[in-house]
């Protein structure tokens, strides 16, 4: 039998040398999961620019804050309305809430720039200012609680997180570093989570108001506004300018991103903020689109 | 060697003869021809480019035939930047771009063949600035030096800059380094740091009809002389401004707003000088100027847009500036759809182009449409009137599936 060479030109060398590179490097990418729109809800023309959301991982239904027609909104797991709630015309433009005592509600009114407290069994309304340390009005921009029911304000005048106490006197103050602002907050077991735009980082705290971690992202964002918290650590940053949802690690390394600027399921326009529900799916409120998107991951 | 070796290797052979040959030729052709019809005067002024005084017209012309006007190699800038590389990484990379440069119309400054002028500038410098910015032309009572001498590029950079207005370097460091920082001055400004004063924010920088080059509109504490209603002020806060203005937070008690952090000074001074300015409301420096110390990226977006709406700077004409209930804080209300801004300059185009509002909901989100469903004035696009697709399909069939 006749021995036969096969010769190669530099281009096969070259193509295969390319192919054999991708099939080695894409199982690495691979890895990266994406995010996947699995629900969206209200229906068309329910909502109008929302503006947050709450979730009650207990009862697992989804409340959203109708800031335009003065209306709090709740939904099944599966998007399903519920009911709404104008506290007797008494909200004008809510812009966020979070859940008090059983059966009683946290809601930011905006039109007075007060805070609202619910008793939803009396249907008794009452109206706070609260004030900062200085004596100054705060502002209030995001509100959330934690397990024992204590309140936590974000001040758009300070960019300072406060805690308060049941008389609405500021007992612990979350500061960042020098010439920061904190734009969003979530309380995630017993760690407060706070992110800063100026110098894009994000700060871990105590509930006591002690600095455990300043973490910087490691990628410039456009317009960084809303940060989640996965149960893994993982920052979930949301670029609402950009249109974009990014991934970092918990040391603030970037891992991937994903969304794009539009109208249809699963694009963004004018997303406000980011949640994770109780199966660690993300949640948009994406506000420009009426709706609110829930994320799930696929590997 | 075989036969189609020797083939190939005389066929190269004969090719690079060939080209050197015709390029031989076309140099002697533009050493010798081009004046044949072309007057030689017109190419002899005070300063020559440079291809020109080597007689090398072919580095810029094609003496054939060429895809553009004037029988150029290339269009425009793209012609130029062929040599003027460094120049034009600069105007690609620097923040600010003077709006010739960034079109790619350098002929409307320089003559590409001679001048008499340096830089082959069309005209002195002055003059030539003063045809597009004729708004300067007006003569006022107290004029500014370095302008009054025609100057110009004593203070800006012609093509571009990493300072608004081109400027060479920082506003204060530019003035400093003429007016010198002496202690009359430094009384004239309470004593304030004037490396940290920005001094375009009170005085014109050309020429004005207040004494000291003092900008028109002014606050009126500042205009009278009472510095020490605000700086005497135990409150530097928001307080500060509510004192005299206490309805205006209300403008700010929407879901969305302008509200920012005011940890030193108040916040309305992101947006509003409390001395003087040329803008209605005491707007800080140009139009949008203010803007953009927030949002660079928008404006980033559009420099590198095909097709931007005009005056897409005047932020403040379509946007509210304090607060809204609507994304993007168009300006009008919700009854109007969002498309109130737009309506006021295109109020008949509702009359011949796709319904919006109730009539026509948007099955991508189910929102009513509007202006923006289709058209993005304020990032603009690569397609015309800022659409956010082709106007034949692209777009289109985004809703439309079966057109």
């Amino acid at each position: 039998m006749k021995n036969k060479t096969i010769h190669f030109s530099i281009w096969q060398v070259g193509a295969i040398t390319l192919l054999a590179s991708l099939l080695t490097v894409s199982p690495l990418y691979a890895k990266a999961p994406t995010w996947v729109s699995e629900l969206v809800f209200p229906a068309p023309q329910q909502v109008s620019a929302p503006i947050a959301m709450a979730i009650d991982s207990e009862r697992q239904r989804y409340y959203v804050v109708d800031s335009h027609n003065g209306k709090l909104l709740s939904y099944a797991a599966d998007g399903a309305a519920l009911t709404e709630f104008d506290a007797a015309g008494e909200l004008q433009n809510p812009t966020d809430m979070t859940f008090a005592r059983p059966g009683k509600l946290w809601v930011v009114e905006r039109a007075r720039n007060c805070l609202l407290y619910i008793d939803m069994n009396s249907k008794q309304v009452r109206e706070f200012a609260p004030m900062a340390t200085n004596g100054q009005k705060i502002f209030i921009g995001r509100i959330a609680s934690d397990s024992e029911h204590k309140l936590y304000v974000s001040d758009r005048f300070s960019g300072r997180i406060y805690a308060l106490d049941d008389n609405l006197k500021v007992v612990t103050s979350f500061a960042p570093q020098a010439g920061g602002h904190f734009i969003d907050f979530k309380i995630v077991g017993n760690r407060l989570w706070t992110l800063e735009r100026e110098q894009q980082a994000v700060y871990q705290f105590n509930l006591d108001g002690k600095q455990q971690q300043r973490i910087t992202l490691d990628k410039v964002l456009h317009f960084p506004y809303s940060v989640a918290v996965s149960s893994s650590n993982q920052l979930y940053i949301l670029d609402r300018a950009g249109a974009k949802i990014y991934h970092f690690n918990a040391a603030g390394k970037y891992v991937a991103e994903f969304g794009q600027k539009g109208s249809r399921r699963g694009q963004l326009s004018y997303a406000s903020q980011l949640m994770f529900d109780w199966q660690q799916r993300l949640c948009v409120v994406n506000q420009g689109n009426d709706r609110i998107e829930v994320f799930s991951q696929q590997q | 060697m075989n036969s189609s070796g020797t083939i190939k290797t005389a066929v190269m052979l004969c090719s690079v003869l060939l080209m050197l040959f015709t390029a031989n030729m076309t140099c002697a052709a533009t050493k010798n021809s081009c004046y044949a019809c072309h007057d030689k005067a017109a190419f002899n002024k005070t300063v020559i480019h440079a291809p020109v005084a080597q007689q090398r017209c072919d580095q810029c012309h094609n003496p054939h035939l060429a895809r553009h006007e004037g029988l150029l190699h290339q269009k425009g800038a793209e012609l130029c930047a062929g040599c003027h590389a460094k120049l034009t990484k600069q105007i690609k990379t620097q923040q600010f771009t003077h709006q010739p440069a960034l079109q790619g119309q350098c002929d409307h400054c320089h003559n590409p063949h001679a001048a008499n002028q340096p830089h082959l500038l069309n005209d002195e410098p002055q003059p030539l600035c003063l045809s597009c910015h004729d708004n300067l032309r007006a003569a006022k009572k107290f004029v500014h030096a370095p302008f009054s001498q025609g100057e110009c590029s004593a203070c800006h950079n012609a093509h571009s800059s990493d300072n608004p207005m081109l400027l060479r370097s920082q506003a204060q460091q530019l003035c400093l380094s003429c007016h010198a920082n002496t202690s009359k001055l430094r009384t004239k400004h309470l004593n304030r740091d004037l490396g940290k004063i920005d001094c375009l924010e009170c005085h014109q920088p050309h020429q004005a009809d207040n004494k000291a080059l003092l900008r028109d509109i002014q606050h009126q504490p500042f205009q009278q002389g009472k510095c020490k209603t605000c700086h005497n002020s135990n409150n530097s806060s928001i307080d500060m401004c509510l004192t005299c203005h206490p309805n205006i937070m209300a403008s700010f008690n929407q879901p969305l707003n302008h509200v920012l952090p005011d940890s030193s000074t108040s916040f309305c001074f992101s947006c509003h000088t409390p001395h003087a300015s040329q803008q209605k409301g005491l707007l800080r420096g140009y139009p949008g100027e203010a803007c953009r110390s927030c949002h660079a990226g928008k404006f980033a977006q559009r420099k590198s847009s095909v097709h931007r709406h005009p005056n897409d700077k005047n932020c403040v004409d379509c946007h509210q500036l304090h607060g809204s209930s609507m994304p993007a804080m168009p300006k009008g209300d919700r009854q109007n759809n969002g498309d109130s801004s737009c309506l006021g300059c295109h109020e008949n185009h509702s009359n011949f182009s796709h319904p919006t509002g109730d009539k026509a909901h948007d099955p991508r989100n189910g929102k009513p449409m509007n202006c923006t469903s289709c058209h993005d004035p304020c990032n603009g696009t690569i397609y015309k009137y800022n659409l956010r697709g082709t106007s034949d399909k692209g777009l289109c069939i985004q809703c439309h599936a079966g057109y």
